[in-house]
C-alpha cells in the first residue's frame, strides 16, 4: 500500500493539451491538428478528461490532438532545457495539466514523471527558440501559484497569454473539467464566457466544495485577460516583462 | 428587477416540504446508522501535492464541546427542468433569453442559464443559483469598508426580501484581486442548520460606488434524516495530523480531510467549530479547523488556513 501511495500520483495524473485552428481572427499559426494529452486520475477523473477533450474537439475550429495517462513534466519544458514543448504544450494553443504536483516550486506530474521547473518553461511565441503558439495552459495542481513562488512563473510568459492554476489547494468535482470546456465553448446551457470567467467561475463557487479554492491566473496583459474567448484572441499579444495576476477566492 | 428571491426560496422550500414526508417517513421507518450515510467527502477529490513536507501542528484554542450524536439531514434536491428554471427566472423578474443547447454530439443540458445583455442567471442542476448583474472592473477603484461592505449586501437583500432571519455567520474577504489589490469585496452570509452553522448561504460581491456585481445562492433545502454518531474533537484533531503528516495525497474519493494548502511546516490553530457541509446527498456535520499556517522556506510570511475533518464517527 505504501509503495502504492508512491506511485499513485505518477499514475493518477491528467494531461490535455490542444491545438487549433483558429477561426476568424487571422491567426498567424494555422494547424489541422490539435492536442489532448490525459492521464489517469481515477476514473471518473478520467471520464471527465475525456469530456473535455470532446467539447473542445466539436467546437468549431478546434481539433483534439492527444491525450495520454502518462503525462511528462518535459512537454513544458523549453528544448534547450531537455524538455519537448515544441511538440506538446507550446505546440499547441490550449493545454492543459491535471496533476498530483510536487511541494517545490515546478510544474510537475508526481516525481517519476519528471519536473519543469518554471526556469526551463517558456511559452509562447517569443519563446527562445522562435517557437511557441501556446496561448492558454491550464495547470490543474495544487498550490501551483502559491504566494511563496508565483512570481518566479512570470519569466514563462513569453507569448501565452495567461497561465490558469491555483495559489491554494485544488479541491475538485468529477465533472469540473467538463464545465469549464461547456463555458469556455457556450455548451451544455452555458453562456460561452471569456476564458478567465469561465476558468474562476468552474472552480470557484458557493457550492460549498469550492468555496475554498482560491484560483489564480498569470497574464500577460489585462487586454487577454478582458479579450480572450476561445473564438477570439490575438495570437501574438505583446509581450513584456510586466505580467497582471489575478486571484479569486470565495471562502466559507 | 430581482426583488423576488424570497419567493423563489419559498418554491424551493414547497419542493422541499414536498418530499420531506416521504423520506422521513422512509427514513424512520427503516432506521439508520452512520454507516449507512455516504461519506461526506467521497464526491469530490483534493489533487494534492506530492513530498510535503510534515507540519508542527500548535491548538492555540479550546476544542469545542459537542454532543455524542447528532442529527444529519438529507438534502432535497429540486428537480430543475425547463418549467422549474423559467419559474424561478419569471419570479426573479430577470426577462433574459435562455440559451439554447447547440446540437453538438452528445451535449445534454447541464445548466439553465438566462442572458441579457451582461447580466446573467444560472441555475444549476443542484439548485444553486448564480446572479450575475454587472461586469466586474479590471481597475482598482474605491473599496467600501468591510462594514459598508456587509451594510450594502445587507441592505440589497432586504430590498429583495432575501434577508436570512438564520445566519450563522458573516464575514468578508477580497473575492477578486489584481496584483493582490482587491478589486471587489464579497460578503458571505452563512445560515444555520439545527443548532450549527453551516457551509451554506448567500455571498454578495460588493464593489465601487456600493454596486452589487454577484450574488450566489446556495441554500439546499433539507430534512431531519438521522442521529449520527460524532466523532470527538480530539479524535478529528488526530484525523488533521495525521493528513499534515503525510507526504503524499490521498486518492480521490476517499477523503475524510480536506485542507486549503499543504506546503507549509507551523499551522497555529486559532478555531475549531462543527459545522454541517453538504456531501452525499446529506448535510453532514464536519469539524473546521481555522488558523495561520506558515512555511519555514518563506520566512515572514503567514496564510490563512482552513481544514475541514469528517466529522462522524463510522465506526472505522
Amino acid at each position: 500500500m505504501k509503495k502504492l501511495r508512491y506511485v499513485l500520483p505518477v499514475v493518477m495524473s491528467l494531461i490535455i493539451v490542444f491545438a487549433t485552428v483558429v477561426v476568424g481572427v487571422g491567426s498567424a499559426y494555422a494547424w489541422d491538428e490539435l492536442v489532448c494529452l490525459a492521464s489517469d486520475f481515477g476514473d471518473a477523473f478520467w471520464t471527465d478528461a475525456q469530456g473535455f477533450a470532446n467539447t473542445i474537439d466539436a467546437y468549431p475550429g478546434w481539433n483534439n490532438f492527444q491525450t495520454s495517462h502518462d503525462p511528462q513534466a518535459t512537454w513544458w519544458k523549453e528544448e534547450s532545457s531537455g524538455g519537448i514543448d515544441n511538440q506538446k504544450a507550446d505546440y499547441t494553443e490550449l493545454s492543459l495539466i491535471q496533476a498530483h504536483g510536487p511541494a517545490v516550486n515546478v510544474i510537475g506530474s508526481g516525481t517519476d514523471a519528471g519536473q519543469a521547473p518554471p526556469s526551463t518553461v517558456r511559452l509562447g511565441y517569443t519563446s527562445p527558440d522562435n517557437f511557441g503558439y501556446s496561448i492558454w495552459s491550464f495547470i490543474i495542481e495544487c498550490e501551483r501559484f502559491k504566494d511563496a513562488w508565483y512570481q518566479s512563473y512570470f519569466q514563462c510568459l513569453t507569448g501565452t497569454h495567461m497561465l490558469l492554476g491555483f495559489k491554494s489547494t485544488a479541491t475538485i468535482l468529477s465533472p469540473d473539467l467538463r464545465e469549464l470546456a461547456n463555458r469556455l465553448t457556450g455548451t451544455g446551457g452555458y453562456a460561452k464566457q471569456l476564458v478567465k470567467w469561465a476558468y474562476f467561475d468552474t472552480y470557484v463557487c458557493a457550492d460549498g466544495d469550492h468555496n475554498n479554492n482560491q484560483a489564480r491566473i498569470i497574464a500577460e496583459n489585462d487586454s487577454v485577460a478582458s479579450n480572450d474567448y476561445i473564438d477570439s484572441f490575438d495570437t501574438q499579444t505583446p509581450v513584456d516583462s510586466t505580467k497582471v495576476v489575478y486571484t479569486c477566492y470565495l471562502g466559507g | 428587477m430581482n426583488r423576488f428571491i424570497l419567493p423563489v426560496l419559498i418554491i424551493v422550500a414547497v419542493v422541499a416540504v414536498g418530499s420531506a414526508g416521504f423520506l422521513t417517513y422512509s427514513h424512520f421507518s427503516t432506521g439508520s446508522t452512520s454507516e449507512e450515510i455516504p461519506p461526506v467527502f467521497a464526491h469530490l477529490a483534493q489533487i494534492g501535492v506530492v513530498g510535503a513536507p510534515p507540519v508542527i501542528v500548535i491548538l492555540d484554542t479550546p476544542l469545542p464541546k459537542v454532543p455524542e450524536t447528532l442529527m444529519a439531514y438529507r438534502i432535497v434536491t429540486p428537480n430543475v427542468d425547463d418549467e422549474y428554471a423559467a419559474e424561478i427566472a419569471k419570479t426573479l423578474r430577470f426577462d433574459g433569453d435562455l440559451i439554447p443547447l447547440r446540437g453538438f454530439p452528445g451535449e445534454k443540458r447541464e445548466v439553465y442559464t438566462y442572458v441579457k445583455g451582461a447580466q446573467r442567471l444560472e441555475i444549476s442542476m443542484d439548485g444553486n443559483i448564480l446572479l450575475v448583474l454587472e461586469e466586474i472592473p479590471s481597475k482598482v477603484l474605491q473599496i467600501p469598508s468591510e462594514q459598508e461592505c456587509i451594510s450594502l449586501a445587507a441592505k440589497w437583500l432586504e430590498e429583495h426580501n432575501a434577508y436570512p432571519e438564520n445566519i450563522y455567520s458573516v464575514d468578508t474577504r477580497p473575492y477578486l484581486t489584481r496584483d493582490g489589490k482587491p478589486l471587489v469585496i464579497v460578503v458571505n452570509f452563512k445560515t444555520m442548520v439545527g443548532d450549527y452553522g453551516s457551509s451554506n448561504g448567500l455571498s454578495l460581491v460588493v464593489g465601487d460606488g456600493g454596486e452589487v456585481y454577484r450574488v450566489f445562492i446556495s441554500l439546499p433545502r433539507s430534512v431531519p434524516y438521522a442521529k449520527v454518531r460524532l466523532k470527538s474533537p480530539e479524535q478529528a484533531l488526530d484525523v488533521l495530523r495525521r493528513y499534515l503528516a503525510d507526504p503524499n495525497p490521498i486518492p480521490p474519493g476517499q477523503n475524510e480531510c480536506i485542507l486549503s494548502m499543504r506546503a507549509f511546516t507551523t499551522l497555529t490553530i486559532k478555531q475549531v467549530t462543527l459545522e454541517y457541509f453538504p456531501g452525499g446527498g446529506y448535510l453532514q456535520p464536519t469539524y473546521v479547523f481555522k488558523g495561520d499556517a506558515y512555511d519555514e522556506k518563506v520566512p515572514g510570511a503567514t496564510e490563512m488556513f482552513i481544514a475541514r475533518v469528517d466529522g462522524v464517527d463510522r465506526g472505522e
